[in-house]
């Protein structure tokens, strides 16, 4: 996919448009520099009474009536001149509003586009994704997208209508002092264009140093306990004024270039000018060019001139533009997952995982899971548990297809889940991630979010559940309260608790809580439990864990070490066999040891 | 600390007359510049005047020619040099105003950098953190932008527009008229207009800060969208936000494409007169070509001064709302301050007198100690406390209970509403702030590292160490061996907050940092994030190394860290109401005694199994 195409894709429904705004652009650029003419018309046929040698002038003499009324009626010119002003008017409007549009479309396809994207790009690549630069890229480059479409597309192609146009009436009027004038015109471009390749290093290192500025400031301001706590007030201070400084020079230098730039190429253009107005004296003197396309001349060559210095800015920003659309594109390159093919299947609760394996695509020498077998009937609770990197998570990621299997297959009521159309498969898996995210809406809103039709009855049900009904309420909005940064700011275990309630809220079939009550404290986590069996007594519930508290209760309780299934069965069960759980039966009895530590005093 | 943030209403509306004079106060050193800048501005316009003039001259006499050649020269010449100076202003300009906007902003940002390190904690309780970094980004850039080159736009536009219009009196009136009569429809269409469309762009702005939200909650969401499905419901918020924007925006685009071709047109509207009339009087040879000429020139002029006024008086708006929040800033007090009795003996922080600084035992005192972060609400009521130099303190108790108020009042972040509390028998505040936090050793709840290396961050604790003395540091806390393992060593950046380090080790660098400034008072206010028991084991014999041979606290969440403790203050509702040895206390059979054993039960579970795991890790 190149750049080019990437636009045109986005410019869908719009590149008529685009053409007509640039029709009107290059129609507006001619009659703007032809209103000129107007005036050198007035001064050299109707004053001066020279003969009319242009066709379009003679047009315009026998539109107005012929050139004895003109004189005559000298209003009839001045209302002429007037008509093609209110036409430029008109073209002006159309061109700016249009082009709104034409920008305005392309920016919202092209952040639609990205956003779907996004969510669509698959649960590996969110792990791995630096999510700062990314919104970076999201925002800004798709800014000097909008940028280029809101006005300096159109600016280049009137600035080229503008410069051919000029140069061919000119040439018209006189070929040797057109050629003359026109010297000037790569000499500024060249000038312009070079200078602010030049300047855009400059730039981005002010920006830098900003940057480095604005980070420090951020880390004093978030570490000032530390910094008075240690007394480091004076050496802070040094700091600041180092970076504060160096953004002083570089942005200093920047502003000196500048106005080299300013002065040289206001002389340039100028000096151009001149050049022309004093060739012309001569050539009037001469006889050759008449006053009124003397004042032609000069006219064009101002207005053109400014115009090319502004070209070679333009110009020198197509680099960004290009830039930005290539990060854009890497994005887009991304292979989305696909959530909707496949079959709609009847899916209850009763999981089988048969010989599932599993790696990552980028190691597959390491087996994060090895050849994991077991059953799961409907209704029921199972316990994970094992070490830190053991596979708990992994295997609950391949339940819902976060990651795929690499070997073997799990069943959901006898349905192959890589035959399950993902949405359907995922709408009947309630998981609470490890570390949940909530959006900063309101409380209220992010429980319903996967169901606006939920009512308050059900929500709070899921809030005094999730032991967090009263904690909501203790807010001083309630349920309403915001979250996030606008918002009440969530320990660690309320956000895990709401999450919960988002989740059992929707009633799945098969809920999974990957390690969910890390963050509260046992009683709490116990009444969560039980009340989970209360609230759905059909779910079946899958529970990783790292306690030995919140396991006990479950069904089966499925140790996993190393990526391997060690022991399955009950409480009871695994505390009568040599193994994990019975180490760790030991380990609590250890508990009475530290106790007696108690009783001794 | 209920106390909320809440920010002074900044008015947009009427000039704030006493805050530009405080501003001014501050501008003073660059009020030359400014001059100057409005000088140089003053002659551009003056050259922008000349030029049409010049031109008319071309045309009038040379190109008629009338003249002789060594006029045409002089011409010529007299053309260039209004050429170079009118260069040479530009750039004098972009010179002068480039360094008196760094300058200025570089001055000020200074002041209120000054002015927040002298701030106290209560301040930084109550004032977010990204509202403080917006005085000292944007504000300040937009206020030094505005005072050096804004301003002197209008000493561009004003004058260009009387210059103008002299000359245009002294050619011809007529046509001057005709050329005057469109500017008050001009002036209003340009202030009419341009307030509506930036309050059209501020709108704008707005919807466009919502979409960079959206993108970084869809991102940073996107592991719960998926769990939850819910991609199409976000998609379609995200669509409602996108299409907002483009109604903003192209709604904002049609005003300004309104407005532009309107100017465009009454500017023309008085061309079409002067060529109606003016070539009329050039028809019956009153005026010459280039007069016709120069009042076209004219006529194009007198909008650029106009919309330039108009956008600056939106400027000088925004300035005030900026200059507001600084002054603001500037003129916040700090509510621990010293006496000027302890400023003449100790000095300011920024400028210590460090020979007067006596050294510090460690016997600390609190006396009848009052204390509150909001009026209505107590926290300490005549606390009592004697603690002897050396003497090791834990202090236990629910969230809430006083706990870190007591260290916090102990490390002078907050004063006592009322009593008194004695370090070496003598009322804190005899001596300065800056005494008492050069000789603390305090580590935070969550650790805070700086952006740098390993190396600097211990250094933090003491300016001059040696690298020998920062390892020697490093390993009495046992950071030592996990910082030789980074590939850098010493020399491992540490990134943004320290976030290239666990947790544990954040904890054991700024333990390493508060060795190394060798305190004679150590303050820990124990972390209540669960750390693995490896790690957990290594702090707890970092602190035991910490505290020896010092006076030191322990604000404890973890019970197992403290048992050797020489004393445990049990605290509740702001009150002591055990204090003892460990033994001491679990014999009471009291608070701590139900505290100790419920959460030893709780710990022993998850500890076997980091255990377990540990031991796998071995095999």
């Amino acid at each position: 996919m190149n750049k080019m195409s990437f636009l045109i894709e986005h410019l869908k429904g719009q590149r008529l448009r685009l053409f007509l705004v640039t029709l009107a652009t290059v129609i507006f650029s001619f009659l703007s520099l032809f209103s000129s003419r107007v005036f050198s018309y007035v001064i050299d046929n109707v004053v001066q009474g020279l003969p009319v040698t242009d066709r379009i002038l003679q047009g315009v003499t026998s539109l107005l009536g012929g050139m004895d009324c003109i004189r005559s009626h000298l209003y009839i010119v001045a209302l002429f001149l007037l008509g093609i002003y209110v036409l430029t008017a008109l073209l002006m409007y159309y061109r700016m509003s249009r082009q709104a549009v034409v920008a305005e479309s392309l920016t919202k396809n092209i952040r639609d586009d990205l956003y779907n994207h996004l969510q669509l790009l698959p649960y590996a690549y969110h792990v791995r994704a630096k999510t700062g630069e990314l919104v970076q890229r999201c925002t800004s480059d798709v800014d000097t997208i909008r940028r280029f479409f809101s006005g300096q597309l159109e600016e280049v192609f009137g600035i080229i209508a503008s410069i051919i146009i000029a140069l061919w009436t000119l040439i018209s009027i006189d070929a040797k002092l057109a050629v003359f004038a026109s010297i000037s015109f790569p000499i500024i471009f060249i000038y312009s264009y070079l200078f602010f390749r030049k300047m855009q290093k400059l730039f981005l290192a002010s920006d830098e140093k900003e940057e480095e500025m604005t980070g420090y400031i951020q880390e004093a301001l978030s570490g000032v306990r530390v910094i008075k706590a240690f007394n480091r007030e004076r050496y802070e201070m040094d700091r600041f004024l180092k970076h504060s400084n160096e953004y002083r020079h570089v942005t200093v230098g920047m502003l000196e270039n500048l106005g080299n730039y300013w002065g040289m190429s206001y002389g340039i253009c100028t000096a151009g000018i001149l050049s022309v107005i004093v060739a012309g004296i001569f050539a009037v003197r001469g006889g050759t060019l008449s006053a009124g396309n003397f004042y032609v001349f000069i006219v064009y060559q101002t207005r053109v001139l400014w115009q090319i210095r502004n070209l070679g800015r333009i110009l020198s920003d197509f680099g960004k533009l290009i830039v930005s659309i290539g990060r854009l594109q890497e994005i887009k390159n991304e292979p989305t997952e696909d959530l909707e093919s496949g079959a709609d299947a009847d899916l209850h609760g009763d999981i089988v995982f048969e010989n599932v394996s599993f790696h990552y695509a980028d190691d597959p020498s390491y087996e994060v899971l090895k050849n994991i077998s077991f059953t799961i009937p409907q209704g029921k609770t199972v316990a994970v548990i094992g070490p830190t990197g053991s596979g708990k998570s992994s295997l609950i990621h391949l339940l819902a297809r976060l990651y795929d299997v690499t070997g073997g297959r799990i069943l959901i009521n006898g349905h192959d889940i890589n035959e399950v159309r993902k949405n359907t498969l995922r709408r009947n898996i309630g998981i609470v991630l490890q570390e949940p995210f909530l959006f900063s809406k309101s409380i209220y809103d992010n429980l319903r979010i996967a169901n606006p039709d939920l009512d308050d009855k059900s929500i709070y049900a899921a809030s005094k559940i999730a032991s967090i009904h009263d904690v909501i309420n203790n807010f001083d909005k309630g349920y309403s309260t915001l979250v996030g940064e606008k918002g009440v700011t969530l320990s660690g275990g309320q956000k895990q608790r709401i999450a919960i309630a988002r989740t059992i809220v929707n009633k799945t079939p098969i809920l999974v809580f990957d390690d969910s009550l890390s963050a509260v404290d046992t009683e709490t986590d116990a009444a969560i439990r039980q009340g989970l069996h209360s609230f759905d007594k059909d779910a079946t519930m899958i529970i990783i864990t790292q306690r030995i508290l919140s396991a006990k209760d479950a069904d089966l309780i499925i140790v996993l070490e190393n990526g391997e299934v060690t022991e399955m069965g009950t409480h009871q069960e695994l505390l009568a066999k040599e193994g994990l759980y019975q180490r760790i039966s030991e380990i609590q009895n250890r508990r009475e040891g530290g106790e007696e530590d108690v009783r001794e005093v | 600390m209920s106390a909320k943030f809440e920010e002074k209403d900044f008015s947009d509306e009427g000039l704030n007359i006493p805050m530009w004079k405080k501003l001014l106060t501050v501008f003073r050193p660059y009020l030359k510049s400014v001059v100057i800048l409005l000088i140089l501005n003053i002659l551009v316009a003056l050259s922008d005047v000349i030029t049409p003039i010049l031109n008319r001259t071309a045309m009038d006499v040379y190109a008629a020619g009338k003249g002789t050649d060594q006029e045409l020269l002089v011409f010529i010449l007299e053309y260039l040099a209004l050429i170079i100076v009118t260069a040479l202003l530009h750039y004098l300009f972009f010179r002068i105003a480039g360094h008196a906007e760094m300058d200025f902003g570089y001055d000020l940002r200074q002041k209120c950098f000054k002015k927040l390190q002298e701030l106290s904690f209560a301040y930084y309780d109550v004032t977010p953190s990204g509202w403080l970094l917006s005085r000292m980004t944007s504000d300040i850039s937009r206020l030094a932008e505005i005072f050096c080159w804004s301003l002197a736009e209008f000493a561009w536009g004003i004058p260009l527009v009387i210059f103008a219009t002299v000359v245009m009196l002294k050619t011809n009136v007529t046509l001057t008229l005709t050329v005057l009569a469109v500017v008050p429809f001009l002036a209003f269409a340009t202030f009419w207009f341009q307030k509506r469309i930036l309050r059209n762009f501020r709108e704008v702005r707005k919807v466009n800060s919502r979409i960079t939200n959206a993108f970084s909650e869809g991102i940073n969401g996107a592991k719960t969208t998926k769990t939850l499905v819910l991609e199409d419901v976000n998609y379609k918020e995200f669509q409602e936000e996108t299409s907002q924007f483009y109604k903003a925006s192209v709604k904002a685009a049609r005003l300004s494409a309104f407005f532009r071709p309107l100017v465009t047109l009454l500017s023309s509207l008085a061309m079409s007169m002067i060529l109606w009339l003016g070539g009329k009087l050039v028809f019956d040879a009153e005026i010459g070509f280039g007069t016709l000429m120069l009042f076209t020139s004219y006529a194009q002029q007198f909008f650029e001064p106009l919309s330039t006024i108009a956008w600056i008086m939106q400027d000088i708006q925004m300035a005030q709302a900026s200059g507001e929040r600084i002054i603001y800033l500037l003129e916040s007090e700090p509510s621990i301050v010293d006496t000027p009795e302890v400023v003449e003996k100790y000095g300011t922080i920024f400028e210590p007198k460090k020979e007067n600084y006596e050294a510090i035992r460690g016997d600390i005192s609190f006396r009848h100690v009052d204390f509150s972060y909001v009026p209505e609400e107590p926290v300490l009521q005549d606390f009592n406390l004697e603690v002897k130099a050396g003497q090791t303190i834990a202090l236990v108790g629910e969230t809430g209970s006083g706990k870190s108020t007591i260290v916090n009042l102990l490390c002078r972040f907050y004063e006592p509403v009322k009593g008194e509390l004695l370090i070496d028998g003598k009322d804190y505040r005899e001596r300065s702030i800056g005494w008492l936090h050069s000789n603390l050793g305090y580590v935070l709840q969550a650790p805070h590292l700086f952006s740098g290396t390993i190396r600097e961050n211990i250094r933090f604790g003491r300016l001059d160490a040696t690298d020998e003395e920062i390892e020697k540091a490093a390993k009495l806390v046992d950071a030592h061996d996990f910082i030789m393992q980074f590939k850098d060593g010493y020399d491992t950046d540490v990134g943004e907050g320290g976030s290239r380090l666990s947790t544990g080790q954040k904890q054991l660098i700024s333990f390493a940092r508060a060795v190394l400034a060798d305190p004679a008072i150590f303050v820990l206010d124990e972390a209540t994030a669960s750390i693995d028991t490896e790690t957990e084991q290594i702090i707890q014999y970092a602190v035991e190394n910490i505290m020896k041979g010092r006076t030191s606290f322990v604000v404890a969440h973890r019970l197992s860290t403290i048992v050797n403790s020489d004393r445990i203050l049990v605290i509740r509702e702001g009150k002591i109401v055990e204090d003892g040895t460990h033994r001491e206390l679990l014999a009471k059979k009291g608070y701590y005694y139900r505290l100790y054993t419920n959460q030893f039960e709780e710990e022993s579970a998850k500890a076997s199994f980091d255990e377990y795991a540990n031991a796998l890790k071995g095999l």
